[in-house]
């Protein structure tokens, strides 16, 4: 493989479809969506362009080069170093909204500045199209600066082989970017004492100089360099204050102005409201929208169970069908009983939830695709503002349904730490994908199958409970932890909305592909060694009977561990096998049910396998002849896993976001108390009542 | 016999994995249903 000799990066604006580009550019699969604030980290990949391999850049989007939270800060404190010369790009893509073109190429000019070539992506020209909006490419080019203006749209793979000539292009040239927007005069020398010092201390061009000095004087500081003394700063400002100019907005007005002049006047103003906006008068209304949320996804928790059915029971059918094949034709023996009720009873019985976790994939990843997730953000904002949350922090707990790992990652897009850390600390209580087994396991052995209000079924309204029942927590929750934790200025949430768009199928079924698969592989590994290392557990030490030595469950390691925990989660209404299973579940929460469906399929010991729901209904105490799994068990244990801390992963996470170790650990201890104490209440709550 | 040592084998195999796994985990807090692309 040849060397990679050129580097481009992907600058634009949060949403622009840089990372769509990029996904195009490398055949990756960085996540992409239909909300500003997806890529929170620089990504690095290799493509090929026209043959020649080049390094692909992918940084979060921003605004501007002024940050404003920590994924802003990561793009321009790179864009420092590649101005002092540390692993600057060959050339820059500047990726652009062709439907706002204005505001897309503030960032734009401020990238010329650095002197690399720059192309103008002009990303959603599809879009664009659809809006009667025409750009002149040309005239764009020339009055810019810029190396080429290609129109594309990622989505739809145009104009992506016309952006790879050009970038071969310039490879093949020589040409810097020598653009310099034009400053009135008076102001060119009050900031000429500020240029200078840039000049001189850091050896930048006279355009980036003045680039920095002008930032400088707007803002006092810029991000990754030291700021002139603040003598030199206030002179500079004394001066423009001098000449009457309002020296806080001084870089914005000035590239605004110089854009109001660029920005050909082609863009065909609409007139008519558009689609979207007509959408958004309903989805978005001050009362109907909240309830159209709640709606969908009480729609969305009811079609995982229903539409799950058929190929749950086909795996369900396939995988007993396998173990008992299995059964009859090894030789009888350990390894045998191993492979049988170990690796095929306890971790194909995970395999089974596998449609479920699919389909909620496929309507989270629909949802943000479509734009209806920003929306939701947008809405939420003054509700969680009152809890002492964020707007921006809908999109990182709605992404907790999938996995808290993403979700704890892409808090970064809130800039005040204290709405930050308290979305942190509430965030794994949104039922993960991990939980789904669980759920469905209790509600589809001990819930009845039956309608409720003649449209829903009470297994589906089951399930919606224990969704709400961590999203509501979470709300109480934040309110005190916000009461709680020192307070700071409040964040102002400004999003852009991006327009509704039909979810690319092909993005949708990757998404969905890419979770099935570390499904099946990441958390199946991790399944199968915990159902191999519990068999031997449950299996030994064998007991001398009429038989010789034989096999059981309730003085096996297994169940000594178990009963060792017993007593404290007795009051709960849990057995010793639960017990383990709780154990268990710190590697990851689905491990319960795999522990649950090795211990019966090694307290069976037949030739057949067993279905663990019904070994769970038929399982009794030895010592009373009572259920060990009722309807109230299966609510109390299900309580339990929507508020219990188990995932060492998430811990991992926090301790890294937060960059101490007291957060993790608070959040294991309010976590494990919370989900004590309300499976405690729910239980001996239920007894009172007369439930069993 | 061999059913034994081979089962001795798949024990010692999945202790290893899950203590990789455990220590993946608690480093760099690499979950089990991460999307691999956030």
């Amino acid at each position: 493989m040849s060397e990679v000799k050129h580097s481009i990066a992907l600058l634009g604006n949060p949403n622009s479809g840089k990372t769509a580009l990029f996904n195009l550019f490398t055949g990756l699969n960085q996540k992409v969506s239909n909300y500003p604030g997806v890529t929170v980290e620089q990504t690095t990949g290799i493509a090929q362009i026209n043959n020649t391999p080049v390094t692909i850049i992918d940084l979060p989007g921003t605004y501007s080069l002024v940050p404003e939270s920590h994924d802003e800060a990561i793009v321009a404190t790179e864009f420092v170093k590649w101005a002092k010369g540390e692993n600057t790009p060959d050339c820059i893509i500047s990726v652009v909204d062709a439907t706002n073109l204005m505001r897309n190429l503030y960032l734009t000019t401020q990238l010329l500045d650095l002197g690399k070539p720059v192309i103008v992506a002009l990303n959603m020209i599809d879009l664009a199209r659809k809006k009667s909006i025409m750009i002149d490419c040309e005239k764009l080019k020339n009055d810019l600066g810029v190396f080429s203006v290609i129109p594309v749209s990622a989505r739809l793979n145009e104009g992506i082989d016309d952006l790879k000539r050009t970038i071969t292009q310039v490879m093949n040239s020589k040409d810097e970017t020598h653009t310099v927007f034009p400053i009135p005069e008076p102001i060119q020398n009050a900031i000429l004492p500020l240029q200078n010092w840039y000049q001189d201390t850091f050896k930048f061009s006279e355009n980036l100089s003045r680039s920095f000095a002008i930032r400088t004087a707007t803002i006092e500081t810029t991000q990754g360099v030291e700021p002139p003394d603040p003598q030199l700063i206030t002179a500079c400002k004394m001066d423009l204050k001098k000449i009457g100019f309002p020296y806080e907005t001084l870089e914005p007005t000035l590239r605004y102005h110089w854009l109001d002049q660029v920005v050909p006047a082609s863009e065909i103003p609409i007139e008519k409201k558009s689609k979207s906006e007509k959408t958004d008068e309903i989805l978005t209304h001050t009362w109907g929208g909240p309830f159209i949320f709640v709606g969908l996804l009480a729609f969305i928790f009811q079609v995982i169970f229903s539409w799950a059915t058929v190929p749950m029971n086909l795996i369900d059918v396939g995988i007993a069908q396998l173990g008992t094949w299995l059964a009859h034709h090894l030789p009888t023996g350990l390894l045998s009983d191993l492979l049988v009720e170990g690796v095929i009873g306890g971790a194909g019985a995970i395999l089974i939830f596998l449609p479920q976790i699919l389909i909620l994939i496929f309507f989270l990843t629909m949802l943000e695709d479509s734009g209806y997730m920003a929306r939701v953000a947008i809405m939420m904002d003054k509700a969680m503002t009152k809890v002492g949350l964020h707007g921006r922090s809908v999109l990182p707990l709605m992404s907790g349904f999938a996995c808290a790992i993403p979700g704890i990652m892409s808090t970064r897009t809130i800039d005040s730490w204290k709405e930050r850390l308290v979305t942190i600390m509430v965030l794994p209580l949104m039922s993960c994908s991990a939980r789904l087994p669980v759920y469905t396991l209790m509600i589809s052995a001990f819930i009845p199958d039956k309608e409720v209000f003649g449209i829903f079924g009470l297994q589906g309204l089951t399930m919606v409970l224990m969704y709400f029942l961590g999203t509501v927590t979470a709300m109480i929750l934040a309110v005190l932890f916000s009461n709680w934790i020192k307070t700071e200025r409040k964040s102002s949430f400004i999003m852009e909305l991006p327009p509704y768009r039909i979810p690319l199928m092909r993005s949708v079924f990757r998404q969905v592909y890419t979770r099935g698969k570390l499904f099946v592989t990441d958390a199946g590994k991790i399944i199968m060694a915990i159902s191999i290392v519990l068999w031997f557990l449950a299996s030994f030490p064998k007991i001398n009977s009429s038989n010789g030595e034989t096999k059981s469950i309730h003085s096996s390691y297994a169940a000594d561990i178990g009963k060792a925990i017993e007593p404290m989660i007795a009051p709960l209404g849990f057995d010793w096998k639960i017990g383990l299973g709780l154990v268990t579940s710190f590697a990851a929460r689905e491990v319960v049910v795999s522990t649950l469906a090795t211990i019966y399929n090694v307290e069976n010991d037949g030739e057949d396998m067993i279905s663990l729901s019904d070994a769970m209904k038929r399982d009794k105490d030895p010592n009373t002849g009572k259920s060990i799994f009722t309807p109230l068990v299966a609510l109390s244990l299900m309580v339990f896993y929507v508020y219990a801390a188990q995932c060492m992963a998430t811990f991992a996470i926090v301790k890294r976001e937060t960059n101490s170790w007291k957060w993790p650990v608070f959040m294991v201890i309010y976590m494990t108390a919370l989900a004590y104490f309300s499976s405690l209440i729910v239980y001996q709550g239920g007894l009172m009542m007369g439930f069993i | 016999m061999i059913q034994e040592i081979l089962g001795g084998l798949i024990l010692i195999v999945a202790v290893v994995m899950i203590a990789m796994r455990f220590k993946k985990q608690v480093t760099v807090g690499e979950g089990n249903h991460q999307c691999n692309d956030c």
